[in-house]
């Protein structure tokens, strides 16, 4: 009987055991590498205390791209999330009435499809497009009639352009995501639904949201992860040194490794990990309680 | 019962898969061989044969080749090589002559004999007399297979002549006609080598071409091969009824029946070394190639090549050495002749012994890391080898020829940093050394420094202007260069300040006409003083309009553009390359009218010649430095974490010496002195350069040993390292392109600038 509980609680870590390890050796060791030379100076040999963290809380860079990566994830992280919602319930939904039509199974492929592009091909065709003699100044000539000179990328413009960027790439992902969680609903509950007289926004508020509880911290967390990937984008739109307002995180993550800024990357990475770690651990912890 | 026996297959199946995968990721205890270099030739006189000079150094792999000169006589100094082989009697010949080749006039040629460790010159040597009497000036001379002397040369009108030295001292002509040139042409084929076989036929070397001519001169067929860029290519040999040469970058054997290609070997060593390559035969088939890597053999039949002598650890890998013959003793021993001057000059012997009680791999290395390929760290590097055997330096270049330097090779580098595993010596050109400094990475060289100036023989000033505020030396320059103007002396004086540059109201153009990624940078670099000297330096916002707007002065008036079209470039004689400094020479437009100055930087005299020349033509015209600007080249650092510190500072010790320091390779002007007295005193008679566009053509001489010293002479004058953080420079020139595109103001621009800055200096 012991025997079958120890071995209960044993496999499910067994299974677990090779990604473990790996995160373990490749990022868990390494991390503790990182708090460490975060109280240190560049080359590890000085002890510095809280100083890396104070020059980091005060260095406008930090605050800038601080600020602008919390604002991207503010902004990003409801809106791709609705969106790629909103496309997966239009999806699902016309797919049940039209079952044999190609044009919706397609549509999902359409969607994912920028995933799959390299990004430094699709910067290439976002920089056609939002130049100063590019696609969109020209378009919006035709359109206002009168000349358009705006150079998208490096404006004030950029901002939005990235947003649309980030999420015209991640709207098929997020979406195939929300769809497997809503093949999960079993369809008797909408039926029964139904025939309670429950109407469409009863349905989605009553059913598919509570069904879909723990689909939303995956896509929230896979959504915060490709948030933070936005910068390749971003550093092939705009350089190294883009608009004030695209300058995120990891431009100055780059920047400090390049000038050899370690304690202050460190004692950064640190900080950025904790704002991530410790909400998210409460959440666990919360919902462990529940 | 199955259930569980498959529950245990599957377990084991699991094991054996994840230790599989986990050996595969094991090193490899074999010899590690670099580049298709393995062993597969024989063992040597008490050679381990599993050994390579290219084996870890935990290895104790004995045995490898040494390299002793031998002293030539002294008489043949200045004399040029016409032929390197072993003669008749199995001796060493070296041929040579007086003068330059395809010189007006006919030069005297000498044979030499090595004999019992000694050269001796065979006074009776009848080619000379011969020669003269036929009025040819020599060549090239060979021992052709059918055991007759074979010399080549030209008469008073170029035409190239082959003749054959009877025994009775009388030459009989060869291949009469052969070098006729074709109709209207002024030149016939000068071949750079021949060859003539057992059976009498005559294999031709021309330059992407051999041919093979029959006895009476009658062309049998021609064999494609590589050019190397030089008249003096000549690689490839024939033995047998085989002809070895290079085509297509891999080394190949053609039949001399059919003139077909019978074998191609793919070849790491020739692609990419310059042009001295040898390729001899070991009288087995098989084939030696030497290179400024090294020397390498294949057996016949053999698809690998056999590193058999390491370049890098003696002369075959010095930049200023040019391989000119190459041969086989007779105890697998080997000599490497070598010209050491301009022309052929200076003629270097070497001889390449097995040595068995030498270490295959030196005991000790030296890392030098530098981001480019630097010919004068290099030649340190071949340098510093030969003077300590027991010490292997190891150049490490990130980015090759022509490559750019991106931020992953600075992220890489700065990585080993970190890790404490960095080279021992950093060239830190390119690099930010600014930050290196600051971090700690580098080693404070105050000592050393105030070692090296006290010899006096160093251009100190030169060297104090990489100290830092507290006193210290991080870095040592071991070149440079600095900005020159051409003008007239009213005209030059409007360089004096931003604002005078602006308001200079001339015939012509204050500048000739640049692209504006250059003339910002020139501008900044000739104002570097004015522009970068403050505190704020550009992020001064009234400082970095002004410098906008005087940029914007310039360029309205010779009409540059930020990009210019095929036709523009082809009208204007410019182009849309922006250089770092942004000074190109233009002194060609200076001399066209184009404009009423024009500059160059000064890196090496042989570069100086066309702006000397330019001067002659305008009299009143002077060629004066930008103030005390410099721009100070091969940075030499010492890595804080290094473990061979001495070795470190004796390497940036050799970098300085003279023997170093007195090469030319055009990569800026030695901080040594005695060694800028020898570049200004050198024979450079019969140099000559030029430039042209379209009709327009200007050719110039060396300059003379008189405008050297003075050029030389204002070196004593410059004190001010310009330092400019090439980051900030290109937020200039990317934030102030719509300003010179007329789209906004300096202001505008200036304002756009100095947000993507200030984040730039927050960070």
């Amino acid at each position: 009987m012991q025997d079958g509980k120890l071995k209960k609680k044993l496999v499910p870590w067994l299974f677990l055991a090779p990604s473990l390890g790996g995160v373990t050796v490749f990022m868990g060791f390494p991390f503790l590498d990182v708090v460490k030379r975060s109280f240190t100076d560049t080359m590890g040999t000085r002890f510095t205390g809280i100083g890396n963290y104070r020059a980091v809380l005060e260095n406008s860079a930090f605050q800038l791209a601080a600020g602008n990566t919390m604002r991207f994830l503010i902004l990003c992280i409801p809106l791709l999330m609705t969106i790629s919602l909103g496309l997966a319930l239009l999806i699902s939904g016309e797919a049940e009435k039209h079952r044999n039509n190609g044009v919706i199974k397609n549509c999902r492929t359409v969607l994912v499809l920028p995933m799959a592009v390299p990004a430094a091909s699709l910067v290439l065709v976002w920089k056609i497009i939002l130049c100063r003699d590019g696609v969109m100044n020209q378009m919006l000539s035709r359109i206002t009639g009168t000349l358009w000179d705006v150079d998208w990328a490096f404006s004030g413009y950029a901002f939005p352009v990235l947003i649309i960027t980030y999420l015209w790439k991640h709207m098929g992902y997020d979406m195939i995501l929300w769809l497997a969680g809503l093949q999960g609903i079993p369809g008797e509950q909408y039926e029964a639904a139904k025939i309670d007289g429950a109407g469409a926004a009863a349905r989605f508020w009553y059913i598919t949201i509570p069904g879909l509880k723990g689909t939303f911290g995956m896509v929230g967390i896979l959504s915060v992860v490709n948030s933070f990937r936005v910068y390749r984008e971003a550093y092939l739109l705009a350089g190294s040194y883009p608009d004030s307002s695209i300058y995120l995180i990891p431009h100055l993550f780059a920047h400090w490794f390049l000038s050899l800024d370690i304690q202050k990357m460190t004692a950064a990475a640190v900080m950025m990990t904790g704002i991530i770690v410790i909400p998210a651990g409460v959440v666990w912890g919360i919902r462990r309680k529940k | 019962m199955i259930k569980i026996y498959r529950k245990k297959v599957a377990w084991m199946l699991m094991a054996g898969l994840l230790l599989g995968s986990l050996s595969g990721c094991q090193k490899k205890e074999t010899g590690s061989i670099k580049g298709t270099a393995v062993q597969e030739r024989e063992s040597r006189p008490g050679r381990d044969t599993t050994m390579s000079a290219q084996e870890p150094e935990e290895s104790k792999a004995m045995g490898r080749y040494s390299e002793t000169e031998i002293e030539l006589p002294e008489e043949i100094e200045n004399h040029m090589k016409c032929g390197f082989f072993r003669g008749e009697s199995g001796n060493l010949e070296l041929y040579t002559k007086e003068g330059d080749y395809y010189s007006e006039a006919i030069s005297d040629t000498f044979r030499y004999i090595y004999q019992d460790g000694v050269w001796e010159r065979d006074e009776a040597w009848a080619g000379n007399d011969a020669l003269k009497e036929k009025g040819i000036d020599l060549m090239y001379i060979t021992w052709g297979m059918d055991k007759a002397y074979y010399l080549g040369g030209t008469d008073s009108d170029y035409r190239y002549h082959l003749f054959k030295l009877e025994e009775d001292g009388k030459l009989t002509e060869q291949l009469e006609g052969v070098f006729e040139p074709e109709e209207g042409r002024d030149y016939g084929l000068l071949p750079p080598k021949f060859q003539v076989l057992e059976d009498g036929k005559i294999l031709v070397y021309a330059y992407s071409e051999a041919y093979l001519y029959d006895a009476s001169g009658k062309r049998m067929f021609s064999m494609a091969k590589d050019f190397s860029g030089t008249t003096s290519d000549a690689r490839g040999f024939s033995e047998g009824s085989e002809f070895v040469t290079v085509l297509d970058d891999q080394v190949v054997r053609y039949d001399l029946n059919s003139a077909k290609v019978t074998e191609s070997i793919a070849c790491d060593e020739i692609d990419g070394v310059r042009d001295s390559a040898e390729l001899f035969g070991d009288g087995a088939g098989g084939i030696y190639m030497a290179t400024e890597t090294g020397l390498s053999h294949i057996n016949k039949g053999g698809s690998m090549w056999e590193v058999l002598i390491d370049g890098s650890l003696n002369h075959m890998g010095m930049r200023s050495m040019y391989m000119t013959g190459f041969l086989e003793g007779d105890n697998q021993d080997y000599y490497g002749l070598f010209s050491s001057g301009d022309a052929g000059k200076g003629i270097l012997l070497f001889h390449y012994e097995y040595d068995p009680d030498m270490a295959a791999v030196p005991p000790s290395s030296l890392t030098v890391y530098s981001l480019k390929d630097n010919s004068t760290v290099r030649q340190a590097a071949s340098q510093f080898q030969s003077e300590h055997p027991e010490v292997r330096v190891e150049v490490r270049t990130a980015v090759e020829d022509g490559g750019s330097v991106t931020e992953e090779i600075i992220q890489g580098l700065n990585t080993e940093l970190l890790s404490g595993k960095g080279a021992d010596v950093l060239i830190l050109d390119g690099l930010p050394a600014k930050s290196y400094i600051e971090k700690g990475v580098l080693m404070d060289l105050s000592g050393l420094v105030e070692e090296i100036e006290s010899s006096g023989d160093m251009y100190n000033r030169l060297i104090d202007g990489l100290k830092e505020s507290d006193g210290t030396f991080y870095q040592v320059p071991a070149r440079f260069s600095f900005p020159l103007l051409i003008g007239e002396e009213g005209t030059l004086k409007a360089y004096s300040s931003l604002e005078s540059m602006a308001e200079y109201q001339g015939e012509r153009p204050l500048v000739p006409v640049e692209n504006y990624g250059n003339l910002l940078r020139l501008t900044a670099n000739l104002r570097y003083k004015e522009l970068f000297a403050g505190e704020e330096g550009l992020a001064d916002r009234e400082l970095l309009i002004r410098y906008l707007e005087t940029v914007k002065t310039l360029g309205d008036a010779n009409g540059a553009k930020t990009i210019f079209s095929e036709q523009e470039m082809e009208e204007k004689w410019t182009s849309n390359y922006v250089k770092e400094n942004g000074i190109i020479d233009n002194s060609i437009n200076y001399d066209a009218g184009r404009a009423d100055s024009a500059m160059t930087e000064a890196d090496s005299f042989g570069g100086l010649g066309i702006p000397v020349e330019v001067r002659r033509l305008h009299p009143g015209t002077l060629i004066v430095p930008a103030e005390d600007l410099y721009l100070p080249s091969t940075l030499a650092a010492v890595n804080h974490s290094t473990a061979n510190e001495e070795l470190a500072k004796e390497f940036i010790r050799c970098l300085l010496s003279f023997d170093v320091q007195k090469e030319e390779f055009y990569d800026g002007f030695p901080v040594h002195k005695k060694a800028m007295t020898v570049l200004i005193e050198m024979d450079k008679e019969g140099f000559s350069m030029g430039s042209g566009i379209g009709d327009y053509h200007i050719s110039a001489e060396y300059p003379s040993s008189e405008v050297r010293e003075e050029i030389a002479a204002m070196a004593d004058g410059l004190a001010v390292p310009i330092r400019i953080d090439q980051t900030v420079m290109q937020m200039v020139e990317d934030g102030s392109r719509d300003y010179f595109d007329g789209k906004e103001s300096a202001q505008q621009a200036a304002d756009k600038i100095l947000r993507t800055m200030s984040i730039y200096l927050a960070e």
